[in-house]
């Protein structure tokens, strides 16, 4: 009786439901669209079923919609981080120089901290890389930050897949002896070896499919019997790389492995998705253009390594200038915090104009990503993941009040305070009823807020 | 050292010391192997609770139940008025009863080497019911003593870790009559391989389950296609391991995966749809938060009784995280979620070595939501579903395995004492905890310092060992000592009046075991107990030398 009662109260309640419950309008705020509209000096953006339904300075506020007032501050995209290694279980697959088998989708985990805090900072997607131990690294997993959900739901359905690649000293591991404890130490050990892997791994997948081809042309003559051949998870990834199904993103510092790269890239007839952190990219940006890859890079961040020593904070602008799709990336849960002043960093080094900076962490990474369908710009047609924020979005004290992910709102400024009451409240509550305290066993508690370091230089 | 071995060897067969002398470490009399039970409060789990019921064993097995059945003149009577016959327990998922000794691979710990000419890790082809300890039920006689009567035993090392076995806790140290079933299982471990080999990490080890699983599919094609018509075609390769996993990948055994976080369930209910294989969870701690999608894809849960407790050497003033707590206090809450879900829960010792927290898990669950019925079916009937061998146990029906417990109470009250088990219809009395027989003291203050001869009385003969003790204000140092082997430093020592506590810990071949050595000394003469550590205990006296 008393859950006839409750559905009824609940198909009452779902009855009465207003449109609200999917039409929000933010309103009279300014609008960085990072579209073909521009910046809009006093705008709306209508929000319906996770979608931008329109955005400009004469929208009509249907009616029951839900009103926010933006008086005052401004609206932008959500920040795309393109290099990010956080909320996954692990990062290095560094047992084997070819990891291609290996996936961030596999071990993402949602409770990761780093998440909602990256949230705050106005960041709803990343692009989720292996780290760069090896010469190819494994298959990379964009996510939209939906804090709460599972790690199957934070998973951007139809970006396009990638692979991480990665180049100079991290692959060829300078700080290991070439030979201790009996063995010797992992092939590659030099540039030259680091290029030879890749193009040996290229080989092999080129025989895999060989071998396929020949299975699938036997079988269409109806040869019988036949065994076909044995799939390789290693090999499969290599394959659509070589088909243009799968994007390659490739760790590296130096002008001479950027070329090198590239002219792997052509000899076997496809196209780099992006070089990451790219911090000589100056040098060989117009290859760079030619070739058709996308660039990723810090503001101002190098000299922790001797091959990142030859950089210059005017590298995003010097790239961009040069025709390259430039995003700036954070590599680290607490940069992507403030990824909005690492993209302003370009208008101070470089003189570039505030959209063309805002581009480096919005609509270039969505592009570079091949979600630039979906997200990176406010157009109507395009996922509801907005920022709103208290100020300019590049000025310093620009701080993220509200962030929209499919036009749920996942942060809240406004909302912090009460939120957390609540979880203090819930750790009173849990700790009265924590019999458990000193127990005999150690090490049992994960503490899920650590955030993962970076192993065997991911960060670098 | 060999001569402290056998003497702490012996110390931990007296696991056993509790039992009455004739029931100590020998086939007890089989002759006649016939029994009634008769008054007690019969719990079948797999129908009602019989008030004054009657069980009848015979040969190893339960020969009728019900009330007021005859008994024939030949069964051994037990007046069990006031007592309660509850099916034995089942410890679904244990390394307990495995030898230590003989790790695959290498040996330097646990799966490491890849060096056995398969995959890395791959051990798919070992059998649990090859490795078992010969003398399990010795070493293992606490579990006994706590009701649990069978064990899933698990193969310890690898990736494809191996297969399981189903094995009876009766007194035959004969692995051969021991096992119920087997293969059983194939367990999984998601633990990445050291020592800077492929694969090194959770992805890596993910990535190397679906290529092996892949493998082993393509496999059984390749030996299918080559079988039914080999003229004509390149002879396959053979390969054990990959063999080993055809029941695997045909759906017909079911694989044990490690998972306690919500996302390591997930992991595994995803593995398992990918692959199309049977898929149980071991641990289960997050449950709650995946109980509807377990119970959707008809996973079953072997949930851990080893729970997680707030770490020893955590500073009290240390500030906890809210999501370390959640964990902590959730996870005896999960396992009445998991029920209420529809999910099929048996219970495991979860790597623990210590059968007291097995007992103290199932009282736990209970305070934590779950009802007594689901919790006794969960440890009994459930099990023997989930392990195939619910035909043989898991219930007191007629036919199935005498493996029974009986106690003076209600099995879920913290005073309860278990008096009696049968194993294979075998009896075992459990007596009640050796009490320390208070010396006859003069209240003279004792000097512990000196030497003291000291007697193990372990069940196979009276072991001699010597203290060499030093007492400085309240605490002890020194060593234990046996004539051949040198000495073993003792710590935690402390004496206050005439009680005595110290502790040391040896390697029984069970790996580093802590040894608890307590009593009372009046004048010269010592008594107390040598209490090793989950295994049982053992009296000791002694005297001091002049």
């Amino acid at each position: 009786m008393r859950s006839n009662l409750f559905i009824i109260i609940l198909v009452l309640a779902l009855l009465s439901l207003p449109a609200w419950a999917s039409d929000i309008v933010i309103r009279d705020a300014s609008i960085m669209t990072m579209g073909p509209q521009g910046t809009i000096e006093r705008g709306s953006v209508l929000i319906r079923d996770g979608k931008i339904a329109a955005v400009g300075s004469d929208i009509d506020v249907p009616e029951g919609a839900q009103v926010v007032d933006a008086q005052g501050k401004w609206v932008t995209p959500g920040i795309i981080d393109c290099h990010s290694h956080i909320a996954l279980d692990s990062i290095n697959e560094g047992g084997t120089n070819v990891s291609s088998m290996t996936g961030t989708e596999d071990v993402i985990n949602a409770d990761n901290f780093t998440i909602y805090r990256d949230l705050a900072g106005g960041v709803t997607s990343a692009n989720l890389l292996h780290g760069s131990a090896n010469p190819i690294g494994g298959k990379n997993q964009v996510v939209k930050l939906r804090w709460g959900k599972t790690g199957e739901e934070l998973k951007f359905k139809g970006a396009k897949p990638g692979i991480k690649f990665a180049l100079g000293e991290n692959p060829k591991r300078p700080g290991i002896p070439l030979y201790t404890r009996g063995r010797d130490r992992r092939y590659p050990a030099s540039r030259m070896g680091v290029e030879d892997v890749i193009r040996d791994a290229f080989n092999r997948a080129l025989a895999y499919q060989a071998e396929w081809d020949e299975y699938e042309e036997k079988k269409a003559r109806g040869v019988s019997p036949l065994i076909p051949p044995r799939r390789d998870l290693q090999l499969e990834p290599l394959v659509e790389v070589l088909k243009g199904e799968r994007l390659v993103h490739s760790h590296c510092y130096r002008a001479d492995e950027i070329l090198m790269l590239i002219r792997v890239a052509e000899d076997y007839g496809f196209t780099v998705g992006t070089f990451q952190h790219v911090l000589e990219g100056y040098k060989v940006a117009e290859e760079i253009a030619e070739h058709g890859a996308g660039a990723s890079t810090f503001s101002d961040w190098w000299a922790y390594k001797v091959e990142a020593y030859d950089a210059i904070p005017y590298n995003a602008a010097i790239m961009h200038n040069k025709g390259i799709v430039v995003s700036i990336n954070s590599d680290s849960g607490e940069e992507a915090r403030h990824l909005n002043q690492e993209a302003a960093k370009a208008m101070r080094y470089g003189g570039l104009d505030a959209e063309d900076a805002l581009a480096m962490v919005t609509i270039n990474p969505a592009k570079q990503l091949r979600i630039d369908d979906r997200v990176g710009s406010l157009e109507a047609g395009k996922d509801a993941d907005v920022v709103i924020w208290n100020n300019f979005p590049l000025s310093v004290y620009a701080i993220a009040e509200e962030v929209y992910i499919d036009g749920q709102r996942y942060f809240s400024r406004e909302m912090e305070a009460q939120r957390l009451a609540q979880l203090e409240e819930e750790k009173k509550r849990l700790l009265e009823q924590d019999k458990s305290k000193k127990g005999d066993q150690q090490e049992k508690v994960e503490d899920v807020d650590v955030v993962h370091s970076i192993e065997e230089g991911g960060r670098q | 050292m060999k001569i402290l071995m056998t003497v702490l060897s012996a110390v931990a067969v007296l696991a056993t010391a509790s039992l009455p002398a004739q029931d100590v470490g020998v086939m007890p009399d089989l002759k006649p192997a016939v029994y009634a039970l008769q008054g007690a409060t019969v719990h079948t789990v797999s129908g009602e609770v019989l008030e004054n019921g009657t069980v009848l064993i015979r040969d190893g097995l339960i020969e009728a139940v019900g009330a007021g059945l005859e008994v024939r003149a030949e069964a051994r009577r037990l007046d069990l008025s006031g007592m309660h016959v509850y099916p034995g327990l089942i410890d679904a998922l244990t390394e307990n009863g495995l030898m230590r000794e003989g790790r695959e691979g290498d040996d330097s710990g646990r799966g490491q080497s890849s060096d056995n000419g398969e995959g890395p890790g791959l051990y798919s082809y070992v059998h649990a019911a090859d490795k078992l300890d010969e003398e399990l039920s010795s070493k293992l006689s606490a579990w006994r003593e706590a009701g649990v009567l069978t064990l899933h035993v698990a193969p310890a090392d690898g990736i494809f870790m191996g297969q399981t076995a189903v094995v009876a806790l009766n007194s035959s140290n004969d692995p051969d009559r021991m096992i119920i079933r087997s293969p059983v299982a194939m367990r999984m471990s998601f633990e990445g391989l050291s020592g800077r080999t492929y694969p090194g990490s959770l992805m890596g080890v993910i990535a190397h389950i679906k290529q092996t699983l892949l493998d082993a599919r393509h496999y059984g094609q390749a030996q299918r296609t080559y079988g039914e018509n080999p003229a004509g075609l390149r002879r396959p390769e053979t390969d054990r391991a990959l063999q080993a996993l055809q029941p695997l990948v045909e759906g017909q055994m079911m694989a044990v995966f490690p998972a306690q976080r919500a996302r390591e369930i997930r992991r595994v209910l995803h593995l398992a749809e990918e692959f199309g294989i049977k898929a149980a969870v071991a641990g289960g701690f997050e449950g709650a938060r995946t109980a509807q999608e377990l119970a959707q894809a008809g996973v079953p849960v072997l949930f851990s009784l080893d729970f997680p407790t707030q770490p020893r050497d955590q500073h009290p003033d240390a500030e906890e995280s809210l999501a370390a707590i959640r964990y902590r206090v959730e996870a005896p809450r999960a396992a009445s979620q998991l029920v209420k879900a529809g999910v099929t829960v048996a219970f495991t010792s979860g790597g623990s070595r210590n059968a007291r927290d097995f007992q103290e898990g199932l009282r736990k669950v209970v305070e934590n939501g779950l009802s007594k019925e689901d919790a006794l079916q969960a440890a009994t009937l459930n099990a023997a579903r989930i392990l195939g061998v619910d035909q043989q146990l898991g219930s007191i029906e007629k036919g199935k395995i005498a493996n029974l417990v009986v106690a003076d109470g209600d099995l879920f009250e913290q005073d309860t004492a278990l008096k009696h088990v049968f194993v294979d219809g075998e009896k075992f009395d459990i007596a009640s905890k050796p009490k320390r027989k208070a010396p006859q003291g003069d209240g003279q203050p004792v000097d512990f310092s000196g030497r003291w001869d000291v007697t193990v009385m372990a069940p196979d003969g009276n072991q001699q060992i010597e203290f060499d003790l030093q007492a400085s204000s309240g605490a002890l140092s020194g060593a234990v000592i046996s004539p051949s082997m040198g000495s073993v430093d003792i710590y935690d020592g402390s004496y206050t009046g005439n009680e005595f506590t110290f502790k040391i810990t040896v390697d029984m071949g069970m790996g580093p075991t802590e040894i608890t050595l307590s009593g009372t000394a009046s004048g010269n003469e010592i008594v107390g107990i040598a209490d090793v550590s989950g295994l049982g205990t053992a009296p000791i006296e002694g005297s001091k030398i002049p």
